[in-house]
């Protein structure tokens, strides 16, 4: 697609971790000794990130500059730039990568581009502050948080067109899907809450969930990012304000551990054998390295400022 | 001639005394600085949280933010009990004829020019937050 695939080809499973810094305007990256080995400038404000299937390269959401970087993840260079609508936040990929789905969230639009001729091909209305951004594996319904209209919009893809809007908490972040596709499970930062919504029915499913770790109050948590394990047995919660992440039974709702971590945590990723996690801390300005067989914080890394987004290439 | 004299005499006196009073029913002019609103959005503090006011008065309140969270500051009873002048947003003037709230979507600041007209208690916060440390209030006079 870019004519720097087959060179890269080779770069997938180096054990490096990117971490993009919203206010420093860079991917950091970092081996598996946690020592940083660059630090790539990218365009202004890069926040979420996805690999391609291959690991070949690495695509980057820049907000205050309207683009999506791509970077070679075997060269850890800038090679490309792919234009969005204004403030492009998130996105995800259709199952095919033919497709990126990117929330602008300046222009309240969702926006789809073809990822071959770069052009946007529909360019559908949200509620405010659109961010989170979700397409199912059959590619043909994609989610879509609003964050000033605390709603998800659930989006027919070939149509193009919202055909239902689900009322959810106050400014809902993100997604994920449990592996079986049945549950959508969103958090709300401000009203410390995660709604589980029912992909068959597209209903809200029981009540919400709040988690609070000990010593903290309610209005400290302000959930974000999440991961889920391949089997789907846990999830991994950021909770914001309340410096913790939650380790939750997926199937029970229960808090298997509150681990602590930095300031404002607010994205978490898991390793591709799930023995570690790492989390953004966006106030600490650091990541932390979470053990997940004991549960426990192993190291904080300093990385630069604001750090949004982790992704690991193992 | 003392007829014509006493006619321009009457005359500069009316503009003499006219004069002062347009000056004085001028409430826009040579506003009072309060003390800024500096936000930090890392501990989710206002380094003000408490404002005495009087009716009549000519007021710049700024507002400065350090961009660490979007946050909208909110004081619409504040600002329905008050004519607002103006808002200066990074050195660019808006001349509403009212005001619900104010948006950081960024770092920077926004002044707001404004002269309160009835007394009250007028409470302020960033929308979302007021829970969590970033509330206030306007005690108007």
């Amino acid at each position: 697609m870019l004519g720097v695939s087959a060179a890269a080809a080779m770069a997938a499973g180096t054990g490096l971790i990117f971490v993009s810094n919203e206010k420093s305007h860079e991917v950091v990256v970092l081996d598996k000794d946690y020592q940083i080995v660059k630090r790539i400038e990218t365009s202004r404000r890069p926040r979420d990130m996805h690999f391609n299937a291959d690991r070949t390269l690495l695509y980057v959401a820049c907000g205050d500059d309207d683009v999506i970087d791509i970077i070679d993840v075997d060269t850890l260079e800038v090679v490309d730039s792919i234009p969005t609508g204004p403030s492009p936040e998130v996105f995800a990929f259709s199952p095919d990568e033919s497709q990126i789905f990117v929330s602008n969230e300046e222009d309240s639009r969702l926006e789809i581009i073809d990822a071959a001729t770069r052009t946007s091909i529909a360019d559908i209305p949200t509620g405010a502050e659109p961010e989170g951004v979700l397409v199912m594996p059959d590619g043909k319904t994609a989610y879509v948080t609003s964050e000033v209209a605390d709603m998800v919009h659930v989006v027919d893809v070939a149509t193009g067109t919202v055909t239902k809007n689900i009322l959810v908490g106050t400014r809902p972040r993100r997604f994920i899907l449990t592996p079986d596709g049945s549950e959508l499970w969103v958090s709300c930062e401000l009203s410390s809450e995660i709604y589980v919504i029912d992909t068959a029915t597209n209903e809200i499913k029981g009540d919400s969930l709040i988690f609070v770790p000990p010593g903290f109050r309610e209005e400290d948590v302000t959930p974000v990012g999440m991961a889920i394990t391949k089997d789907g047995s846990k999830v991994l919660l950021s909770l914001g304000r309340a410096n913790h992440i939650a380790i939750i039974d997926a199937a029970s709702r229960e808090v298997l551990k509150y681990v602590l971590v930095g300031r404002r945590a607010w994205s978490v990723a898991l390793s591709s054998d799930e023995s570690l996690a790492f989390v953004a801390n966006g106030l600490s300005d650091d990541i932390t390295v979470v053990d997940m067989a004991s549960m426990s914080a192993l190291q904080s890394i300093p990385v630069g400022r604001v750090p949004h987004s982790v992704v690991i290439d193992d | 001639m003392r007829g014509l004299k006493a006619i321009l005499a009457s005359v500069l006196l009316i503009g003499a005394v006219a004069a002062p009073v347009q000056a004085a029913g001028n409430l826009a002019s040579n506003g009072t600085r309060l003390p800024d609103l500096m936000i930090n959005s890392a501990d989710l503090t206002f380094s003000e949280t408490s404002f005495e006011l009087e009716t009549g008065k000519y007021y710049r309140f700024r507002i400065v933010h350090d961009g660490g969270e979007e946050l909208a500051i909110m004081a619409p009873e504040l600002f329905r009990n008050s004519w607002i002048n103006q808002v200066v947003i990074n050195d660019l003037e808006v001349k509403p004829f009212g005001l619900y709230s104010v948006e950081f979507d960024d770092e920077g600041t926004i002044d707001i020019w404004f002269v309160p007209i009835r007394p009250g208690e007028y409470k302020f916060w960033a929308a979302g937050y007021e829970d969590r440390g970033l509330a206030g209030k306007f005690v108007v006079n």
